[in-house]
Parts: C-alpha cells; sequence; structure tokens
C-alpha cells in the first residue's frame, strides 16, 4: 500500500536472520507439535514476542508475564514504564483464566517454548531463559560501534542514538537504543525516532551471548520468536549521519489504513474551499473521474509521498492527464499546511486520503 | 455478555490511538493496561473484527466460502475502504445481483462513501421498492430519510422535502413528533431554507430543538438562518451567539465534532456567519 522508508527495513526487521536460521525457525514453528495444556508446561517466565495487529503489521511485545506456582500471575512491561498487572491465574481442563479473563478451549496454545494467546489480535510470548550478562559490558561493546546482520547494519552511537540502514537499498532511519536488566539477563531495545527518544519499539532482543566480534540475540521476527546474529564491522565514524535519509514515520509501529480513520468535517470543508480556489482547471480531455490521494504525516506534521489512485467515473482505473494529478500534488503539499490534519493536542502518525471529484476538468467534490 | 462487549467497546478508542501511534499517550503495548485489555480482547473467539486488522478481515472474505449478498457487500466495503474503487464497486453490484436485499448497502456507500448522489438514489429507490407499502428502516432512519439526502445533495430541494416528509410523518402521526430524531427535522428544513420557505423551516427547527437531548447548535445554527431569511436579524444573531456558547459548553465537556455528519456545522461556520 504506502511505501516509506520504514518500511523497507521493517522488512528487515520481519527477516533480519541469516536464511539458514529463518529456515530452522519456521520449520521449528511449523513442526514443532502443539502441547496440551497443563500447569506444568505453563508456569513460569514468558517473555513477549508479539502483537499481531495486522498481516502486515505485527509488533514486538516488550512484555513479560509470569504464571508462578503459587498460582499468582504477573503482567509487566520489559522496560518497567508502567506498574505490573497482578492478579491469579488457573488452568480448569483446556480453559485457561489469566486473572478474570477466561479462554476456551483453542484460544490459547502452546508450540514447544511459544506461547500464542488469541486470535483477534493475537499475543505472542516465548519461554523465558535467563543469560545472566553485565549491561555495561553490553554497551561498552555497543557504543560508537558498527555492527550488522544479514540485511541491517546498526551505527551505535555513544550517546544512545542509533541509526538503521538497510543494507541493500541504503535507506536509514533513526532511533535510540536501550539497554534493560531483567533476572540478570539483558535486553537490546530499539525505540523512538528522531527527536523522541521514549517512542514505541522498533526491536526487542534479548542478548543471549557476547562475544568479540559477535553478538547473538533472542526475540522477534515477525510473530515468531527468533535468533538473530550481529557481527562487528567497524567503529563509527565522528560526525557519521544516524538521521533518516527519507520521511519516517515518529512511531515504529504504524501502519497506514487508508480509510479507516475518516477527515474531519471542518478539515474537509477547508481543504475543499483550498483545493476549488488554488486548482486552475487543464484544458485535457475526458478530465472527468475521481482521483483519491492518500499519505502518511507523521507527528511532527512532515509528510510522506503522494500516492494517487485514478478512477473513471464509473469507477474503472484510468490515469488522468499528468498535468491534473501533478497539479493536484503541488497544491496538496503547498497549499494544505501539516496542521489542518493533525490535531494541536494530539500529535500522533496519521494516514490521510481525500478523493477528489472531477467533472469536465472541475474539481466538483472533496471527501 | 453485554458487560464484555462493552469493556471491548470500551477498548476501541484506546486501540484506535495505538493503531495511529500516538507519541506521549497510549502506544501498542506502550502500558499494562493496554496490554490487559489485548489480552481482554482475545478471549474472543470470533477471530476477525471490523475495524481491527483490515487486511486480515480482508483475506478472511477472500476465502470464505460462502458466496452471498451479504459477504460481497462486505468485501466491498472493504475495498472502497482501502480506495480499490474498481474492485469494490464491482463487488457492490455483483452482491446486489445475488441479494436485492443489498441495494440498501449500495445504496449507502453510493451516498456516504463515494457521494455519488445518482446512483445512490437509484439503489435505494430499487431498495424501496421491494416493499411499495413501508419505509423499511436501518434502525436509525427510514430509507426516505436517506432518499432524501440524496435528492438534498443532487439539488432537488423539493424531492428531497417530499422523502424527509414520508419518514417524518408517519412516525408523527403513529407515535408523535416527539418521538422523530431531531435530525430529521434538521434534514427537512436545510431543504425548506434551500426552498425559500423560512416559516416551515423555523416549525421544523423548533420540533428539533424539543426532540434534541441537549442545546444544540446545529438548530440554532439554522434557526438563526431561518431568521435571516425573515427579516429577523436581531433573533437571527441571538440564536448564533446562542449557538456559539453551546458550541464551547460541548468543547468543555470533550465533544469537539460537528453533531450531524450530514448536516455538518462547525464553530468556524457559526463565527463566519456572526461576521457575516
Amino acid at each position: 500500500m504506502k511505501t516509506v522508508q520504514s518500511d523497507e527495513l521493517r522488512t528487515s526487521w520481519r527477516k533480519p536472520i541469516p536464511v539458514l536460521g529463518a529456515i530452522w525457525c519456521l520449520l521449528m514453528a511449523f513442526l514443532a507439535p502443539a502441547q496440551p495444556l497443563t500447569r506444568e508446561a505453563l508456569t513460569g517466565r514468558w517473555i513477549g514476542v508479539a502483537i499481531e495487529y495486522d498481516l502486515d503489521r505485527v509488533c514486538p511485545l516488550v512484555a513479560y508475564m509470569d504464571l508462578r506456582a503459587d498460582s499468582t500471575w504477573q503482567l509487566g512491561r520489559l522496560d518497567n514504564a508502567d506498574e505490573p498487572r497482578t492478579g491469579t491465574w488457573s488452568l480448569s481442563g483446556a480453559v485457561l483464566r489469566l486473572d478474570t479473563t477466561h479462554y476456551a478451549p483453542g484460544l490459547v496454545t502452546l508450540q514447544g517454548n511459544q506461547l500464542r494467546i488469541g486470535q483477534v489480535i493475537p499475543l505472542t510470548f516465548r519461554r523465558f531463559r535467563a543469560v545472566p550478562m553485565d549491561k555495561q559490558v553490553v554497551w561498552q561493546r555497543l557504543a560508537g560501534q558498527v555492527w550488522q546482520s544479514d540485511r541491517v547494519e546498526y551505527l551505535f552511537a555513544a550517546d544512545g542514538r542509533v541509526g538503521l540502514r538497510n543494507r541493500q537499498a541504503r535507506t536509514q532511519t533513526a532511533h535510540y537504543a536501550q539497554l534493560l536488566e531483567l533476572d540478570g539477563s539483558v535486553f537490546l531495545l530499539i525505540r523512538g525516532s528522531a527527536g523522541q527518544q521514549s517512542g514505541d519499539v522498533r526491536e526487542c532482543w534479548q542478548v543471549v551471548s557476547n562475544e568479540v566480534g559477535t553478538i547473538r540475540l533472542v526475540g522477534s521476527s515477525g510473530p515468531d520468536s527468533c535468533h538473530e546474529t550481529l557481527r562487528w564491522v567497524r567503529a563509527l565514524g565522528s560526525g557519521e549521519p544516524l538521521g533518516p535519509t527519507g520521511f519516517q514515520t515518529c512511531a515504529n509501529c504504524m501502519r497506514a489504513n487508508f480509510g479507516l480513520f475518516s477527515v474531519k468535517p471542518a478539515t474537509l470543508r477547508k481543504t475543499t474551499a483550498l483545493l476549488r480556489q488554488q486548482y486552475k482547471p487543464v484544458d485535457a480531455p475526458d478530465a472527468t473521474g475521481l482521483i483519491r490521494v492518500s499519505f502518511v504525516q507523521n507527528c511532527q506534521g512532515e509528510r510522506g509521498p503522494l500516492q494517487f489512485q485514478e478512477y473513471s467515473a464509473d469507477y474503472k482505473r484510468r490515469l488522468f492527464d499528468k498535468r491534473i494529478t501533478d497539479q493536484l500534488r503541488t497544491l496538496i503539499n503547498s497549499q494544505l499546511p501539516g496542521s489542518l490534519f493533525s490535531d494541536p493536542d494530539r500529535q500522533y502518525d496519521i494516514d490521510v486520503s481525500l478523493t477528489i471529484r472531477l467533472s469536465n476538468g472541475q474539481i466538483t467534490d472533496v471527501f | 455478555m453485554k458487560t464484555i462487549l462493552l469493556v471491548l467497546l470500551g477498548c476501541l478508542p484506546g486501540l484506535a490511538y495505538a493503531q495511529r501511534g500516538r507519541p506521549g499517550l497510549i502506544r501498542p503495548g506502550d502500558s499494562t493496561v493496554e496490554l490487559a485489555l489485548l489480552l481482554t480482547l482475545n478471549r474472543n473467539t470470533q477471530a476477525v473484527y471490523w475495524g481491527f486488522g483490515p487486511k486480515k478481515m480482508l483475506a478472511r472474505l477472500d476465502t470464505t466460502t460462502a458466496v452471498t449478498g451479504e459477504t460481497l457487500s462486505r468485501k466491498a466495503m472493504a475495498y472502497v475502504a482501502q480506495g480499490d474503487y474498481e474492485t469494490g464497486v464491482a463487488l457492490l453490484e455483483k452482491s446486489t445481483q445475488i441479494d436485492p436485499k443489498q441495494y440498501r448497502n449500495a445504496g449507502s456507500v453510493y451516498l456516504y462513501t463515494l457521494h455519488d448522489y445518482d446512483r445512490a438514489l437509484r439503489y435505494l429507490n430499487a431498495f424501496d421498492a421491494l416493499t411499495p407499502d413501508f419505509d423499511d428502516t436501518d434502525g436509525i432512519y427510514p430509507v426516505s430519510y436517506h432518499k432524501g439526502l440524496a435528492q438534498r445533495n443532487l439539488g432537488h430541494h423539493a424531492e428531497a422535502v417530499r422523502e424527509f416528509s414520508i419518514g417524518i410523518d408517519s412516525l408523527a402521526k403513529k407515535h408523535g413528533a416527539e418521538w422523530v430524531n431531531y435530525k430529521q427535522y434538521v434534514s427537512r428544513a436545510i431543504a425548506y431554507l434551500a426552498l425559500q420557505q423560512p416559516d416551515k423551516a423555523l416549525t421544523d427547527l423548533e420540533q428539533a430543538a424539543k426532540n434534541a437531548t441537549s442545546e444544540s447548535p446545529l438548530v440554532l445554527f439554522y434557526q438563526a438562518r431561518a431568521y435571516r431569511q425573515m427579516g429577523r436579524p436581531t433573533d437571527a444573531r441571538r440564536a448564533l451567539q446562542d449557538a456559539q456558547f453551546f458550541w464551547q459548553a460541548n468543547r468543555v465537556k470533550g465533544i469537539t465534532q460537528p453533531e450531524d455528519t450530514n448536516n455538518p456545522v462547525t464553530e468556524e461556520d457559526i463565527e463566519a456567519e456572526l461576521n457575516n
């Protein structure tokens, strides 16, 4: 749908592992038989892997969940950004209860070391294996250095900034690195965006080995937990740019759902007025139909590339005269300020889609 | 079960913000409260919901074996929402061929989503013709109301009044005028104003004011227009000042959007009218 730079890198986030490793992970995921839920199998600490919002929107689940032998239950954030929730849990037959929530048989599955909860927005966890490590030692190895996986280069600055560079496309997005400790184990979080250190998490890895030149990680690769290996490349050059090379959304877990949210009536009215005032009809044959324009605008009001879908009046795909679409592109980018679509009190990434109806070259409606 | 539903509905705004990655407030999994809500949502045995995972929903509809007018209709709406009008409209047309009851949905999509009022009217008329002696309702408005809006948007105000009156008069006669949704009176009043009949508009707006559950800036705004047409500028100004006051009062309560998407009146509209 939309192609913004962060997506290219996200592809690399989803499949950052070596090919053999990926095949191994997939094989394990498919071949590992679903185990019956037993109290013994469930008891222990689980680390969040992913939240599956949609087919193309799988976000890291930065959480831990304790199912203790004394029937107490705790759900918390890995970064302790919020108070943990506590309660009790039980298993009656195949029905799991977490606090007051009961899951019907089949809604919770255990496959190997992976626990999957629900179907609407499934949450996956992996069984926690503690690997004691010194956070300072890990950071000393990362800071000021460039590391790489098969597809991504990680440019770690000493001040916590990190640039993620797609090794193939050479595009880069800006984030922050954060190391956390849980039970003596160390977790590496890549989060935020340029100037937004506390932003949402893009990658969440547990460091499972820290050797000279090689750092092994366990974390998420799409909905399944998987392994990743970072290899040292070089020292980060002084003044090496860590900023984004193109448009970047503020939120890492942002996916455009054009059409799901409509533009507010007041905004639509202003947009219509501005476009009607500024648009100069083009003398082109058959300038009747609809043009749908979609774009993403980040929390700082910066706009991503505009996408056009063009239709005839009877809704068949077509292309309008380029002078018409070029003019609309210019008008939307230059005459419609970012503030028009964003709420000053609620600054977040938004997806905007507008449909412009043209009749004989004139704008007759915008919706 | 109702409680569960309410809890889930309560999650929706938070999840919508999460969708948009609103920094500073709720982000995906930003708080344990939201994580707990996700855990609660996942107790549901239904795999897909409208609004949650549109691509997953579409994939589910694509692989569904039961091709009914309703499934085609839902699929059509999903494609139209994503901007694939060609596929969406083709599915919409097909849904009506399989199941004539889908005329109403097709009419609604053309009216509200695609602003194609001619096509909307064609389908709404076809739907209405299925039960010639009965003004079907979608639970909120009768089909005549949707037809009235289509006529009004085409600039056919007399026809719009006739359609609006079918829904208003039948309900008023059967149960009393106080049972008619006030927005129906507002819509008819706007058509009367377009026909330069401010007396009739004002009568409708007075009834609308009685039926609205709270003071309505929308009703006051159009009352002001009716007064202006009647040559009563002082009354018009007072109504606009009241409209502005109640708009601001609503804002304090957290209501910042126009009360009727079919007749959107914004604070800027009220200010512009006051300065006019």
